[in-house]
């Protein structure tokens, strides 16, 4: 039997194998336990190799209420791994795929750097590869999972903020905690289906915005 | 409740100023073509003078196209992957055929033309439109397909495209014309053949530039009242960073100007249609360049 966790398909069944899934990673972030140190950031960095000026994942800071009564939020960003994957959709070279579990990946052999995929993403979180002129993006560390290891943003985080999980798995503790309290996806008006899950997300949080780079 | 920014990490810009530029060229060259086929497609003998430099315009604008695609992809000479890996979801897959067979049409009925095969050229030039048309119809359908764009994600993209397209591209063909006229040394006078034929084509170009400018109209109203993103860009291009270029060089001095040049027969002299037209081009690469700036100008989470 298969458990509905999420916005995980209930049904969900291989293409290719015609097996039930067994394995769909998603990730958890705990918004009342992020500090804001950006760990996970330098962590991926160091684990992928991510070149200067770009990133995989990192935490936006914004300043919310009126003085006195203010706060500081700290949202973790990175791939959705969504369900739905609008960058798959639209890549001309099906270079970008998602592998059974979920986790959307670019083949860097395959990829031609055109970045419609990168303007295509609701998220915003690809980015092209300075230095090989590809797209990338984070891959959920999936050399790790494959592994057996956390990802390296969780494993980095000093407050236990991020966690990932087997969505699919009903005694997974990240599947205890999406089943037990509110979540949020980011954007979820897109219908992407984003597969990493926030507990205290403030909307206004997502809404604040800069200015692109020139 | 509304939160500051303090910290974040906006990557750069996707598409940009190339894959604007890419648009307008490949936006002359299909308009050209639609000028070049009037007298041997449609059968308007008054135009027919047109249809050499228009063919030859219309080819040479689809070569420099694609060379803003190579510099704009990260990795050109994999350019290959389009056709052996294609995905025909994807609406780059359909400019890679467009692209390969639109100037097959340029080159035979070019040669038609200059050979003076009339009755084959005007077969080649009416069913080149169709790929001329679709050629910088799937421009639109590429930023159309952006789901999360603000004034991108509209069915009107691709037919604002097609329309500015003619316009472009018949008023690159004025100018054209006349530099050739000029370079030959002879004048346009108003009551000459040269002369009737840039007044006509400069009515004609005014009635199209009165459809594009409705459907700008239509897509800044409804953007208006549409969803978060579409107001904040529509108040960007009216009062924000970029309303300078959008209403001041798009709308007036290349828009509402040469509208009322063209289209007020007070007003419509030789030198005034050629003023038009060359206002015409300039507000039409702003067009690209502002729509394809207004989607990207900031992040989306």
């Amino acid at each position: 039997m298969v458990f509905r966790m999420g916005g995980a398909k209930a049904e969900a069944s291989s293409a290719t194998s015609g097996r039930p899934k067994t394995v769909r990673w998603g990730m958890y972030v705990d918004l009342a336990r992020c500090i804001g140190c950006q760990s996970c950031a330098v962590a991926c960095k160091a684990e992928n190799d991510v070149p200067l000026g770009v990133f995989r994942t990192w935490v936006k800071v914004v300043e919310t209420g009126r003085f006195p009564n203010v706060k500081r939020g700290y949202l973790p960003v990175n791939c959705n791994q969504c369900e739905k994957p609008v960058c798959v959709a639209v890549c001309p070279v099906k270079a970008t795929y998602q592998r059974e579990d979920g986790i959307v990946l670019v083949d860097p052999h395959r990829c031609i750097g055109c970045q419609y995929c990168k303007a295509a993403c609701p998220y915003e979180v690809r980015h092209l590869d300075p230095l090989r002129k590809i797209i990338s993006k984070c891959y959920l560390c999936h050399h790790r999972l494959d592994a057996g290891l956390p990802p390296a943003c969780v494993e980095a985080c000093p407050t236990g903020a991020r966690r990932v999980g087997n969505l699919l798995d009903p005694r997974d503790p990240v599947s205890e905690c999406l089943g037990r309290q509110a979540v949020q996806v980011l954007l979820p008006e897109h219908g992407t289906e984003p597969q990493v899950y926030y507990a205290g997300l403030d909307e206004a949080w997502v809404r604040a915005r800069g200015r692109r780079q020139p | 409740m509304t939160a500051a920014l303090v910290w974040d990490v906006p990557h750069r810009e996707s598409f940009g100023v190339l894959i604007a530029l890419y648009i307008f060229f490949t936006g002359l060259s299909a308009g050209s073509f639609f000028v070049s086929t009037l007298s041997y497609g449609f059968g308007l003998r008054l135009y027919r003078t047109l249809a050499r430099p228009a063919i030859v315009t219309a080819t040479l604008m689809l070569v420099v196209a694609p060379l803003f695609l190579l510099v704009h992809v990260g990795r050109p000479l994999r350019a290959w992957h389009l056709f052996a890996f294609l995905n025909p979801g994807s609406p780059i897959t359909w400019g890679s055929f467009l692209l390969t067979t639109y100037p097959l049409f340029c080159v035979v009925y070019g040669a038609c033309v200059f050979l003076g095969r009339d009755r084959a050229a005007g077969i080649w030039g009416l069913a080149g439109i169709p790929f001329a048309v679709a050629v910088h119809g799937y421009t639109g359908f590429i930023l159309s397909f952006c789901a999360s764009r603000p004034l991108w994600h509209t069915s009107m993209v691709p037919l604002l495209f097609l329309v500015s397209a003619v316009v472009s591209g018949t008023a690159l063909m004025i100018l054209v014309f006349a530099a050739v006229r000029a370079l030959q040394g002879k004048r346009i006078d108003a009551a000459s053949e040269a002369g009737g034929l840039v007044l006509s084509l400069g009515r004609l170009l005014g009635w199209v530039l009165l459809v594009d400018l409705v459907l700008t109209a239509a897509e800044l109203l409804v953007g208006s009242v549409s969803g978060l993103e579409s107001r904040w860009a529509v108040g960007e291009l009216l009062r924000g960073e970029l309303a300078l270029r959008f209403v001041g060089v798009e709308l007036v001095l290349g828009k509402v100007l040469p509208l009322a040049l063209l289209l007020s027969g007070r007003l419509r002299r030789v030198w005034t249609v050629l003023a038009a037209s060359a206002l015409i081009v300039l507000g039409i690469l702003f067009m690209r360049l502002d729509l394809v700036a207004v989607g990207e100008l900031r992040p989306l989470v």
